[in-house]
C-alpha cells in the first residue's frame, strides 16, 4: 500500500531512470514507431514468467493449506463414499503438479474453478465486482492527481510559507493515517453523526464520496510529496537559470518550463498506485460495503474459499503487472530520452 | 567540507597507518556533519524523542500502565474517561489507555523484526546480485520481479491465511513481502559501487570477492540502508495493524492497535474512544518515524551524492 510513500521518498536512491534531466529537444527518429510497437511487444513478452511464477506462488501457497475443503462445503455426517466421489470429482487426488497446471490452463482461458462457498464460477464472481473497484479506484486516483499534484506545485512556490507547511502537513498526514481507521473516522463523523453522506453500499454517486477521499488521500500524499521533490529538483538545474536570466517571470518559468520535466516521475507513480488502490480497496470496500473484488478478498480469507481466493489475487496481481507495463509504455512515449531497451 | 576532504587527500597518498587515520578522521567528519545537520531538523529530533519514549514506555509496559490490559470487568463497561480509566474503558470493562501502552510492544516489536528480517536478506540478495550479475543477477531480480507484482498487502493476506494468524507468522508474512523493493535498492548501489576505484584496487591487489563484499561494498551501502530501515518500519506497523483490522494479524486478546481499532468500530456510538485511541497512537508512532527517516535522509544526502 505504501510502495509509491516509499518510491516518493526513495526518488533519489532509485535508477536513474526516473531522475528528470534537462530537456533535450525531440529530434526525429527513424522508425519511431515501429520502435515503439517491438517495445510493447517485448513488455508484454517479458511479463508472462513474472505471470507464471506468480501463478506458482499463489498455487503452493493456497494449496498446502490445511483443512479439508470437502469439510468447509458440506455438512457434517457425510457418508466416505460421497467425500471421495467429490474429491474425484473436484481432482483432488491428483499429484499436485497436475492440479497446477490444470490450474494456470484453466487461468489462462479465465476458469478459476468454482467458489466453494457460493457454488459460482470465480470468474463470473470477480467480473461482477470489478466495474465498482473499478469506478472506485478511478474516482480515488483522480481525486488524488487533482489534490496531490497542485499540492506538491503550491509548497515548492511557496516554499518555507504557512501554505508549504499546511501542504506538506496534508500529505504527510495521508501517507501515515491508517486507511481503516480514517475510513472508519470519516463515515461515522459525515454518515452517522452529521448525516451528510450515506453510510455504506454503492447506489449512486454520493457513496463514493467517502471512500474516495479515503484512498484518495494516502496517494494524494504521496503524489504530492513526489512532485514537490521532482520539482525542487528541477528549479535546480542550468536551464531554469537560463529560462530565469532571460528574465521570465518565476511562474512562466515554471509553468513551462520546470514542470512539464518534473511531472516525468509522477507519471511512474501511475503504474505502483494500481497496486496501492487495489491493497487500500481491501479495507475501503469493507468497510463501506462496497461489492468489488477487494471485499471478495476478505469474504474469501473469511470462509476460507480457496479458489476464489487464488482467482481474485491471481486477477489483482494480473492488474498490477498490466498497470507496470502501460505506465511504462506511457512513460516512454512522454520522455523521448528514453530509449525503448 | 570540501576544505576538509581537500587536507585529507594528502596523507592518503603517503603510508598504511596514515590511511587508516584518513579512514578514521573521515568516518569521524561525516559523524559530526551528520549529527549536525540532523539536530538543525526540529521535526527530525522531535520523531527520534518520540519514539524513544514509546520505545521506553513499551519496554516499561508492566510498570506504566494503570491497569491490567486483560482484567475483564463486565461491570464497568464502557467507562468515559476519568482520572481513574483516562481514556475510559472498553466494551469489556478493559482499560483502554493501558491496552494501548501494551499494543506499543507488538507494535514497535512488528516495525523492527520483519524490518530487520527483510533488510538483511534484501541487503544478502542485493549485494550478491548486483556485485555477480549474470545468471544469479537474473534469477534473483526475476524473483523480486514476481513478489513485487502482488499487492503487498494482498500476498501478506495470503500468507497469512496459510500459515494461520500468529506473531510469528506475521514477522513471516510481512518479511516476504518487503524484501524485494531491499533488495532493488541495494543491488544498484552495489552495481555503481563495484566500478569505483576503491573497489577495483582492492580486486588488484587480489582480495576475494566475499571481502570486498562485506569489508568495501557493504559500508558503503549503511546509509542508504539505514534511511531505508527508517522508513519501512512505519510501513510494517500500519501493515500489521491492517492485517490485524481485517482478521488475519493479531488474534483477541492480544492488545494489538488494529485489532482495537477493529473491535472498537461497533461501538463508535457508546463509546468513541475505544476506537479512536488506538487509531492515534498508530499514528503518532508512523509520524514520528517518517519524520526520523526523513531527517536521516536529508542528512545523509550530501554524502550519497558525492
Amino acid at each position: 500500500m505504501y510502495i509509491r510513500f516509499f518510491l516518493a521518498k526513495h526518488s533519489s536512491l532509485m535508477s536513474g531512470k526516473i531522475r528528470p534531466l534537462p530537456l533535450i529537444p525531440r529530434t526525429s527518429r527513424p522508425k519511431a514507431g515501429n520502435r515503439m510497437a517491438k517495445y510493447i511487444i517485448r513488455r508484454v513478452i517479458g511479463a508472462v514468467p513474472i505471470l507464471i511464477g506468480v501463478s506458482l506462488i499463489i498455487f503452493i501457497l493456497l494449496n498446502i493449506v490445511p483443512g479439508d475443503p470437502i469439510a468447509l462445503m458440506m455438512k457434517e455426517h457425510i457418508s466416505p463414499d460421497v467425500v471421495a466421489r467429490v474429491r474425484a470429482q473436484m481432482h483432488l487426488d491428483d499429484p499436485a503438479y497436475i492440479r497446477y497446471f490444470r490450474f494456470l490452463w484453466g487461468a489462462v482461458q479465465g476458469d478459476f474453478g468454482e467458489s466453494y462457498k457460493l457454488k459460482r464460477p470465480v470468474t463470473e464472481l470477480i467480473f461482477n465486482a470489478f466495474p465498482n473497484t473499478l469506478l472506485l479506484a478511478v474516482a480515488a486516483a483522480a481525486f488524488s492527481w487533482i489534490v496531490g499534484i497542485p499540492a506538491g506545485i503550491i509548497s515548492v512556490v511557496k516554499k518555507y510559507s504557512a501554505l508549504d507547511y499546511s501542504c506538506m502537513g496534508f500529505s504527510l498526514l495521508g501517507v501515515s493515517v491508517p486507511v481503516f481507521w480514517s475510513a472508519l473516522i470519516l463515515q461515522h463523523t459525515f454518515a452517522v453523526k452529521l448525516g451528510w453522506l450515506p453510510v455504506s453500499g454503492f447506489r449512486g454517486p454520493l457513496y463514493l464520496v467517502l471512500p474516495t477521499v479515503v484512498l484518495g488521500w494516502s496517494s494524494a500524499g504521496s503524489i504530492a510529496r513526489l512532485t514537490r521533490s521532482s520539482l525542487l529538483e528541477v528549479m535546480g538545474q542550468d536551464y531554469i537559470r537560463t529560462a530565469r536570466s532571460k528574465g521570465l517571470k518565476e511562474l512562466a518559468v515554471l509553468s513551462n518550463h520546470a514542470l512539464k520535466n518534473s511531472l516525468l516521475p509522477v507519471v511512474t507513480v501511475m503504474a505502483i498506485q494500481v497496486a496501492s488502490l487495489l491493497s487500500g480497496a481491501v479495507i475501503t470496500e469493507s468497510i463501506f460495503g462496497i461489492a468489488g473484488v477487494g471485499r471478495i478478498v476478505v469474504y474469501a480469507i473469511q470462509s476460507r474459499d480457496m479458489p476464489l481466493l487464488q482467482g481474485s489475487v491471481m486477477f489483482a496481481t494480473f492488474l498490477v503487472v498490466l498497470g507496470n507495463i502501460v505506465a511504462d509504455i506511457l512513460y516512454s512515449f512522454l520522455d523521448p530520452r528514453i530509449k525503448y531497451e | 567540507m570540501g576544505v576538509n576532504l581537500d587536507s585529507t587527500q594528502e596523507p592518503r597518498l603517503a603510508s598504511g597507518p596514515a590511511l587508516k587515520d584518513t579512514a578514521a578522521l573521515e568516518s569521524e567528519n561525516f559523524l559530526r556533519e551528520f549529527s549536525k545537520s540532523f539536530c538543525r531538523n526540529k521535526m527530525a529530533v522531535a520523531g527520534a524523542v518520540t519514539i524513544l519514549v514509546i520505545t521506553s514506555i513499551a519496554i516499561l509496559a508492566p510498570f506504566v500502565a494503570p491497569h491490567d490490559p486483560y482484567q475483564v470487568n463486565l461491570a464497568n463497561q464502557f467507562a468515559p474517561p476519568s482520572p481513574t480509566y483516562l481514556l475510559g474503558t472498553d466494551m469489556f470493562g478493559r482499560d483502554v489507555l493501558s491496552r494501548i501502552i501494551y499494543g506499543a510492544r507488538i507494535s514497535l516489536l512488528i516495525g523492527l523484526v520483519p524490518t530487520f528480517i527483510s533488510l538483511a536478506i534484501g541487503t544478502f540478495l542485493g549485494l550478491v546480485s548486483g556485485y555477480y550479475g549474470g545468471k544469479t543477477d537474473y534469477l534473483i531480480m526475476r524473483l523480486a520481479d514476481i513478489v513485487l507484482a502482488f499487492p503487498s498487502l494482498l500476498l501478506a493476506m495470503v500468507v497469512m491465511y496459510t500459515l494461520g494468524a500468529t506473531l510469528l507468522n506475521i514477522f513471516i508474512a510481512l518479511s516476504a513481502v518487503r524484501w524485494a523493493r531491499m533488495a532493488r535498492v541495494v543491488r544498484a548501489e552495489t552495481m555503481s559501487l563495484k566500478e569505483k576505484e576503491f573497489v577495483e584496487g582492492a580486486r588488484a591487489v587480489g582480495v576475494s570477492n566475499s571481502t570486498i563484499i562485506i569489508r568495501h561494498i557493504f559500508p558503503n551501502c549503511v546509509p542508504s540502508l539505514l534511511v531505508l530501515f527508517t522508513l519501512q518500519i512505519p510501513d510494517a506497523i500500519l501493515s500489521e495493524a491492517t492485517l490485524s483490522f481485517l482478521g488475519v494479524g493479531a488474534q483477541p486478546p492480544a492488545s494489538s492497535w488494529g485489532l482495537m481499532v477493529s473491535a472498537g468500530k461497533e461501538f463508535l456510538m457508546p463509546a468513541p474512544a475505544i476506537a479512536i485511541a488506538p487509531g492515534v497512537a498508530i499514528l503518532i508512532v508512523v509520524l514520528a518515524f517518517n519524520f526520523l527517516g526523513d531527517g536521516i535522509r536529508d542528512a545523509i544526502d550530501p554524502y550519497m551524492k558525492q
